[in-house]
């Protein structure tokens, strides 16, 4: 609780999974068959992803890479499957027995009974890769309404087969598909449970979406080739006027609660994992509105390319392993995702261990 | 404080989109109400058009609504997002509206369900088990103490998948293919038992006198919510008055049944049951 008595959250536990299956950017662009190989690593700054391992009975498809999140996050964690309340899966892609992209029953729900979560409620939650940041919002939410006590979202990103198809289908430099060659494969779970001093907490978690921008990035089945492919409108969608909306509310947001950026003393911010030069350009256009230094910018992008709806969790999970986060540190998650998505996460890190 | 119903709307319009007549739903919803402004918007429906995966359908929907654009400053800004759990994703919808009513200034949600075959087909093949149809339901906080109360769920998931494209063997045809494969035999019976158990669960639990009860419940197979009722002991049912099986939209339908029915009817409780017939089912009071 906080000096109001008001319930508050924070993540009890982080886990991730990495395939260890490494493919560089350069030998990705190789293969593009067409000779117009657009210049990916030096526009995005990935130089590396993992990809799902394919081989017989150690496939990794969604099912697998988020279970095995699920049991790296309870490794560290005081809560067993049993005690969970509640199971929320975010990912996109939903791929379980090698092939099969689910739609029903709910991904969550066969997680839940993968991993012994008998006593869990169990329902996915679509929101493209700001999925996690959404489930975390809603798990918020259920657990100070007192609905539940703790749970556990988690997403399984098995996205590589776009750059599959997109190796097949790009036939320009800039290509609607270019962004599919940035993204790379990885579980992330957290638990969110009740805070229990000021050292952990979720001081605030909201989202919001721009839906005049829904239709800028697609992601379906291809009708040239047999995968999985995503069209993104690279130049409508990240522009200066699409950024400013999420940094326009945000500091909207602390205005109305009649506080800024600067009081929030943040340690470090932690973007959406798409482009290290958009991180750059969001961070400048921030630092511009705000008129306040932006924090440290925590990246893994260069390390495991864009994971869709785990990368802020990847990103948090590989720093704090790192030792690069202090205890005590407070950091700014911002999501942004197709729709378009835009949010804000402040958490307080003292003892999740990565 | 409570989370009742102020708005509903249902259609079966074909619109070739299931994404355009989830809109309309919503317009529809929304003009009814005479509200100017939504803060949230739940989709629950499942199957969708061109079996898009990204971005969330809602916000899709919300688009060709045209609800929340962009934002404007310092006004309250809309969210959107999926929510997927079958029948059951439209009382787990409800439930966190509520949770976010009691934490947050967000005063209204739309829970918007219904599903359409991926081919956006009015007629698509006989396989397919569902109604295309959607519906939007506006919620809010209410003082008045009707609403709905806690949510019940029994049942377990299988632990393969029953509705999926195989991505592996789904060739060129993958936006307009999907495979739903529907359980037969003791899931039937278990199915049935399982919806039969959540309802005895939740008239236990909240004390309620099945004398005053409507069921206002999901129909997956003919004859499923009467045989519901009987066994426990609930005299009146109604049902999404359709020609099909509205799937994740079957609550909307069948409370909208129960408004054409009684639209005076002011007392009592309406126990909103969510089943797949197979494997879960969830059960809501719904105060009148």
């Amino acid at each position: 609780m906080n000096s109001n008595n008001e319930i508050r959250t924070r993540m009890e536990s982080i886990g991730t999974y990495l395939p260890s299956t490494v493919v560089t950017t350069r030998e990705l662009v190789a293969s593009i068959s067409s000779r117009a190989a657009p210049p990916v690593e030096e526009l995005t700054g990935v130089k590396e992803r993992r990809v799902y391992n394919r081989t017989g009975a150690d496939f990794e498809d969604s099912y697998v890479l988020a279970r095995n999140a699920i049991n790296d996050c309870l490794s560290r964690s005081r809560y067993t499957p049993d005690d969970l309340d509640v199971v929320i899966s975010t990912s996109i892609t939903r791929t379980k027995n090698r092939s099969l992209f689910t739609l029903e029953p709910s991904f969550a729900s066969m997680l839940a009974r993968g991993i012994g979560a008998k006593n869990a409620i169990a329902f996915d939650i679509g929101n493209a890769c700001a999925g996690m940041v959404t489930g975390v919002m809603v798990l918020d939410r259920l657990i100070r309404h007192g609905v539940v006590r703790s749970g556990i979202v988690v997403s399984g990103e098995h996205i590589t087969p776009i750059a599959e198809t997109a190796v097949k289908e790009i036939a320009e430099p800039y290509d609607p598909q270019f962004a599919s060659l940035s993204v790379g494969d990885a579980g992330a779970a957290v638990v969110i449970d009740r805070a229990t001093d000021d050292r952990d907490f979720i001081d605030h978690v909201d989202l919001m979406t721009s839906a005049g921008y829904a239709e800028f990035c697609l992601a379906m089945p291809s009708d040239r080739h047999q995968g999985i492919s995503m069209y993104t409108d690279n130049r409508s969608m990240h522009n200066e006027g699409r950024y400013l909306q999420g940094i326009h509310w945000y500091l909207d947001y602390l205005h109305s609660r009649g506080t800024s950026i600067s009081d929030q003393d943040f340690d470090f911010i932690i973007h959406h994992q798409f482009s290290s030069r958009a991180i750059q350009y969001i961070n400048a256009l921030l630092e511009r509105e705000s008129g306040v230094p932006v924090p440290h910018s925590l990246t893994a992008l260069e390390h495991y390319g864009n994971t869709a709806s785990t990368s802020h969790f990847v990103t948090l999970r590989h720093h704090l392993a790192e030792g690069s986060i202090a205890p005590g540190s407070k950091i700014l998650i911002v999501p942004s995702a197709s729709g378009m998505v835009y949010g804000h996460m402040s958490v307080r890190i003292t003892t999740l261990k990565g | 404080m409570a989370t009742s119903i102020i708005s509903n709307a249902t259609t079966t319009a074909s619109l070739n989109s299931s994404i355009k007549r989830s809109a309309l739903a919503v317009q529809e919803c929304v003009a009814r109400a005479g509200v100017q402004a939504i803060d949230l918007l739940v989709n629950t429906g499942i199957y969708r058009d061109d079996n898009v995966v990204e971005p969330a359908a809602a916000a899709l929907i919300q688009k060709h609504a045209g609800i929340g654009l962009e934002y404007m400053r310092h006004t309250s800004p809309m969210l959107s997002f999926d929510l997927m759990n079958g029948p059951a994703g439209f009382l787990d919808a409800v439930e966190i509206a509520t949770a976010v009513f009691g934490t947050t200034e967000c005063r209204s949600c739309v829970v918007v369900s219904g599903d359409g075959h991926p081919s956006r087909s009015p007629r698509p093949d006989r396989s397919f088990p569902y109604l295309g149809s959607a519906a939007a339901t506006l919620l809010t906080n209410s003082a008045d103490g009707s609403g709905f109360g806690l949510v019940y769920r029994v049942g377990s998931p299988p632990q393969d998948p029953i509705g999926y494209v195989d991505v592996a063997t789904m060739g060129l045809i993958g936006r307009t293919f999907v495979t739903v494969d529907e359980p037969d035999g003791i899931i039937r019976e278990r199915g049935q038992q399982v919806a039969i158990d959540v309802v005895g669960l939740c008239l236990e639990t909240e004390g309620i006198d099945p004398a005053d009860c409507v069921l206002v419940a999901s129909e997956p197979r003919t004859g499923f919510a009467k045989t519901v009722a009987a066994a426990v002991q609930i005299d009146q049912v109604v049902t999404p008055s359709t020609n099909g099986n509205p799937h994740t939209a079957a609550l909307p339908f069948a409370y909208q049944a129960l408004l054409e029915a009684e639209p005076a009817r002011t007392e009592g409780h309406a126990l909103f049951l969510a089943a797949d017939g197979y494997f879960s089912a969830a059960c809501a009071d719904y105060r009148l």
